[in-house]
């Protein structure tokens, strides 16, 4: 039975795939982004995230913590990220709810139960699971085990995935996913090397590779002024070249994560021009008159 | 059709009902009110003295006529009959001492209810005014009468008289102002002088002046809906389409001023109608201009079945969106099975209609009282903390039931105990008012229309409905449940503080204990979030509540019904209990309808629809509602009213009773609160009723914002 680090379930997602569904987040990630919304979902590890604000200074950290990483100096709590061994205690005690332990293991029978409450909600809406991450094809004999139980349940399945994985990663689940949720970043290489750290070939050959198989695509275009705005064109021609792409979705890049990296203590690499509105409307609609 | 465009008269009917009140002569006014008292007064009978009254009231009140209307019903309505009620109510009102001053610590409340009621629509549409008395003359021709019978009959025929000459005078008064408008009033008054209405205007006219009859003049505020008024149109707008007397842009014009007159009128109560009883091609005109007029009333319940077509969804959706979310979604099978539960026949719950806020009543048919009481739950579980007090009175309110509770299941039996002697105690008190009714409220108006009242011969106030029912509302179930499993996890389980030191935690309003109200608070499941362990208990108190009061017999020959709702009382009820073992501090507002408490649904929208819809509504046949509040976020584009759609049909399927949707960004409401000027047609779903935000006071504001951030 595999496990898999999850770090968020989310439930009334609306914005991942059709209807209302709720959404897996898998840890773990072979692209950093240098706007990733969902830095918790790098790393394949569980991490402690203190976020200081909420914290009301009630100590009851300090009390079960066996590493000693927490303590109070001068009415000031102070963690000392580098004792934590991310055992979750702390977050169990902490009443301001400032501490928050991301990345716990499930086994597809302890998650499913999970999926299935909001089912009804599913088949009103032409809804039902998503799973996400991090990249969740990092975990792919997970996915497939559960998107088998999704599809015994009769239940609608999308997976969302950046696509830097091994094409065997997709033969796993192909068979059990409804729709793909393909995200494309930029055309240009150096651009992509640039942005997240990798290479985009292997993106593109995987996008064909599931379009050839005659699965429904998802296109998914994170939108980041100054970054891949100069993309557009290549983009919207790469999809031309498709044939199983139903949606193209623009994401509006958005810096409301600033506050998870400060939690995580990691570097927060979030670009700070936020796109308006009318370019992402535009940007949009270019794509679907290029779809129609 | 001779009328002049909404359009050109909208601002002049806007404010026309207000603009009388600037009118009117007090001293004339008050000079009519008592002539029609001595008149009332002389009577050997009181319920015929009503009767004459009201005729005495339309033969010579003043009359105001708006010449941009094409409906005629003003009056000046400061001194009416209605005024006689009052005083017979201050003459026959007795209350118990020990339960009034229980009521006024906050326990619970118990009193009439005269303001919920409908007619049977039916009647007054098929028989007209003058058909309804030519019915009251035909029943006085029986000999065999008693002479309670005979009176009754005679009220109806002398109230009807009365609304006769009241058309009449109209009519005259109409045709003196020489306006198109007023021209076309006059010729649907003078066809409901003499019969039915047999065009779209004439059963449009008739509707004003039945209600101002009923709701003005016999009584007040006291007629709480239109009825399901696409199917009561539909046969007038047929007839006016196939014979060419309007074509549909005439049919919308006239649904504009119809709907805009309700609008306009200052009234406290709201004045709903419900549509989908049939889904018909007047539903979508009638739906379709009430989105472009964009305004609070009349408010709207919409029938809910898996008949009830995608269209419909989709139209109102998209207004609740655009923030007109005058609209209730009720599940058609739950209520009939509600009503059932409280012995109405299947055939007489299958008429059902709302009145008021969501409370159901058997059309034509049943009195059901739906206000006349109220249980403050949550205060049961302080009483029962500090032996039979308030934490903050000496006054004693409850049972002394001792410290020494070894159980958890020794401590909710001792809340459920305190829970039945307070409804056993409003029911008493309820009763015996209700046994003054028909020395109180003689309504001959309201009767005739009731077809066993005529049958019979008796006021509705003196039980002559089929159903003569009486309700009691229990609200604050998220704070008494989050309370309860407080207790239940830190006091008998986790062990981790005792009763008693709980309860003076709880008297210090948790002062120098933080650590322990966030532990209360957060640590331990909340209502909502549907955790098994927690809903059911829920489904046990609500279970119980309704033992306690669906089916008791009332002071009228009826039986009672309880509610789930709790409108705005969470504010003031709320001030009145102390702290709670959930987390709250003393006198903030307790949890609202059926929502979780304030921020405590922690699992969202499906979670708390999840949680709530596990119990069996039909055992609250008084009417539950669930408040949905959605970031504007989550439903924008098409997909959205997708979205809006499926989560309603999925509350309904799952068995809820009601629900309604604010879209709103907690952001706006805000900056509304900020900028009131801005704001002004910020609509927000507030429990019952729709209202402008900025009317709301800063509580139910902050109540709202703090409910909708989650």
């Amino acid at each position: 039975m595999s496990k898999a680090m999850v770090f968020d379930i989310k439930r009334f997602a609306v914005h991942d795939g059709d209807g209302i569904r709720t959404t897996v987040f898998l840890k773990g990630c072979p692209l950093k982004c240098l706007w990733c919304h969902n830095p918790e979902g790098i790393s394949p590890k569980p991490q402690l995230a203190y976020y200081s604000h909420k914290c009301i200074g009630c100590g009851e950290c300090i009390n079960v913590c066996p590493q000693k990483a927490h303590k109070i100096e001068n009415g000031m709590h102070i963690f000392a990220r580098e004792l934590c061994t991310n055992c979750g205690k702390c977050e169990r005690v902490c009443l301001g709810n400032a501490l928050k332990l991301y990345g716990k293991k499930y086994t597809v029978q302890e998650i499913l139960p999970i999926l299935l409450e909001d089912r009804e909600f599913y088949d009103n809406s032409g809804g039902g699971v998503t799973i996400s991450g991090g990249e969740c094809l990092l975990h792919a004999d997970f996915c497939k085990e559960l998107l088998m139980e999704l599809k015994k349940e009769n239940i609608h399945t999308a997976v969302d995935t950046c696509g830097f994985v091994p094409k065997e990663a997709f033969d796993k689940v192909m068979p059990y996913t409804d729709i793909f949720l393909y995200d494309i970043k930029a055309i240009d290489e150096n651009i992509h090397i640039k942005c997240t750290g990798q290479s985009n070939k292997i993106i593109l050959e995987n996008l064909k590779y599931i379009d050839d198989s005659g699965k429904n695509i998802e296109v998914r275009i994170p939108y980041v002024p100054g970054y891949n705005s100069d993309e557009k064109d290549k983009i919207i021609n790469i999809i031309k070249q498709f044939n199983n792409i139903t949606k193209v979705r623009v994401l509006a890049y958005h810096n409301y994560a600033g506050s998870k990296y400060d939690a995580l203590s990691m570097e927060n690499t979030l670009p700070s021009t936020i796109p308006s509105d009318e370019a992402v409307e535009q940007f949009q609609k270019e794509i679907d008159q290029t779809l129609m | 059709m001779e009328i002049k465009s909404f359009k050109h008269s909208k601002t002049a009917i806007e404010d026309q009902y207000a603009r009388i009140n600037g009118l009117v002569n007090k001293d004339e006014s008050q000079k009519l009110y008592h002539e029609l008292r001595n008149i009332y007064y002389i009577e050997k009978s009181k319920q015929v003295g009503k009767g004459k009254a009201i005729k005495y009231y339309f033969e010579n009140v003043r009359l105001f006529i708006n010449p941009d209307d094409i409906f005629a019903d003003m009056a000046d309505i400061s001194n009416t009959p209605m005024r006689l009620r009052d005083e017979e109510y201050q003459k026959y009102k007795k209350y118990d001492d020990k339960a009034v001053a229980i009521q006024k610590e906050g326990a619970f409340w118990a009193d009439c209810d005269f303001g919920h009621t409908m007619p049977d629509w039916n009647v007054v549409f098929n028989l007209g005014i003058t058909g309804i008395i030519k019915r009251a003359e035909q029943y006085l021709q029986n000999n065999k009468l008693t002479e309670s019978q005979m009176e009754f009959y005679l009220s109806v025929k002398y109230a009807y008289e009365g609304i006769l000459i009241f058309i009449k005078r109209l009519r005259k008064e109409a045709l003196a102002v020489k306006s198109e408008n007023a021209e076309f009033a006059a010729k649907n008054l003078e066809a409901l002088s003499k019969g039915k209405p047999t065009t779209l205007a004439e059963a449009m006219q008739l509707y004003f002046i039945y209600y101002m009859a009923q709701s003005f003049v016999e009584s007040y505020n006291n007629l709480r809906s239109l009825g399901a008024l696409d199917d009561i149109l539909y046969p007038y707008y047929k007839h006016d389409i196939d014979n060419g007397i309007c074509d549909e842009e005439d049919v919308r014009e006239l649904i504009r001023y119809f709907l805009f007159k309700w609008n306009s009128m200052n009234i406290t109560a709201n004045i709903p109608f419900n549509l989908c009883t049939n889904t018909n091609e007047l539903t979508y005109l009638i739906l379709e201009e009430y989105v472009n007029l964009n305004v609070p009333d009349p408010k709207i319940h919409v029938k809910c079945s898996a008949q009830t077509p995608d269209k419909v969804y989709k139209i109102i959706m998209e207004s609740i969106r655009h923030g007109n979310n005058s609209f209730v979604f009720m599940n058609d099978e739950v209520i009939k099975k509600g009503l059932m539960h409280i012995g109405i026949e299947p055939e007489d719950a299958k008429d059902y209609t709302i009145i008021g806020c969501y409370e159901p009543c058997a059309a034509g048919k049943e009195i059901p009282c739906t206000l006349n009481g109220r249980i403050n739950m949550p205060m049961a579980v302080e009483v029962v903390l500090n032996g039979g007090k308030k934490f903050n009175s000496e006054n004693v309110i409850g049972i002394d039931f001792g410290k020494s509770f070894t159980s958890f299941e020794m401590f909710y039996n001792a809340v459920k105990e305190q829970l039945k002697v307070w409804s056993e105690m409003a029911i008493r008190e309820i009763n015996a008012i209700e046994k003054q009714y028909p020395n109180i409220n003689h309504s001959p108006v309201l009767s005739a229309t009731f077809n066993s009242c005529m049958e019979e011969g008796k006021d509705v106030y003196a039980g002559g409905a089929k159903y003569n029912n009486s309700s009691i509302c229990a609200f604050g179930i998220a704070t008494i449940v989050d309370e309860l499993i407080a207790i239940k996890k830190a006091v008998f389980e986790d062990k981790i503080i005792t009763l008693s030191e709980l309860t003076d935690v709880l008297k210090n309003n948790w002062n120098g204990s933080e650590v322990l109200r966030k532990t209360m608070q957060d640590k331990y499941p909340k209502y909502g979030n549907n955790v098994a362990e927690v809903d059911e208990l829920a489904n046990d108190l609500m279970s119980y509540m309704s033992d306690c009061i669906d089916n008791k017999p009332n002071g009228r020959g009826g039986v009672y019904r309880m509610g789930l709702f709790s409108i705005d009382w969470i504010i003031d009820y709320g001030k009145q209990l102390g702290a709670s073992a959930d987390g709250r501090f003393s006198g903030e507002p307790i949890s609202k309808n059926l929502s979780a408490s304030v921020g405590m649904d922690k699992k969202g929208v499906t979670g708390i629809i999840n949680s709530v819809t596990k119990f069996d509504y039909s055992l609250a046949p008084n009417g539950s509602v669930l408040d949905l509040h959605l970031h504007p976020a989550a439903v924008s584009g098409d997909e959205g009213i997708g979205i809006m759609t499926s989560l309603v049909k999925t509350y309904l399927s799952k068995g809820g009773f009601a629900v309604h949707i604010n879209v709103m960004n907690p952001e706006t409401l805000k900056k509304a609160q900020k900028n009131p000027e801005k704001y002004k047609n910020l609509q927000v779903r507030l429990c019952g009723w729709n209202v402008y935000f900025t009317d709301l006071n800063v509580e139910m504001q902050n109540n709202l914002i703090k409910s909708m951030e989650r």
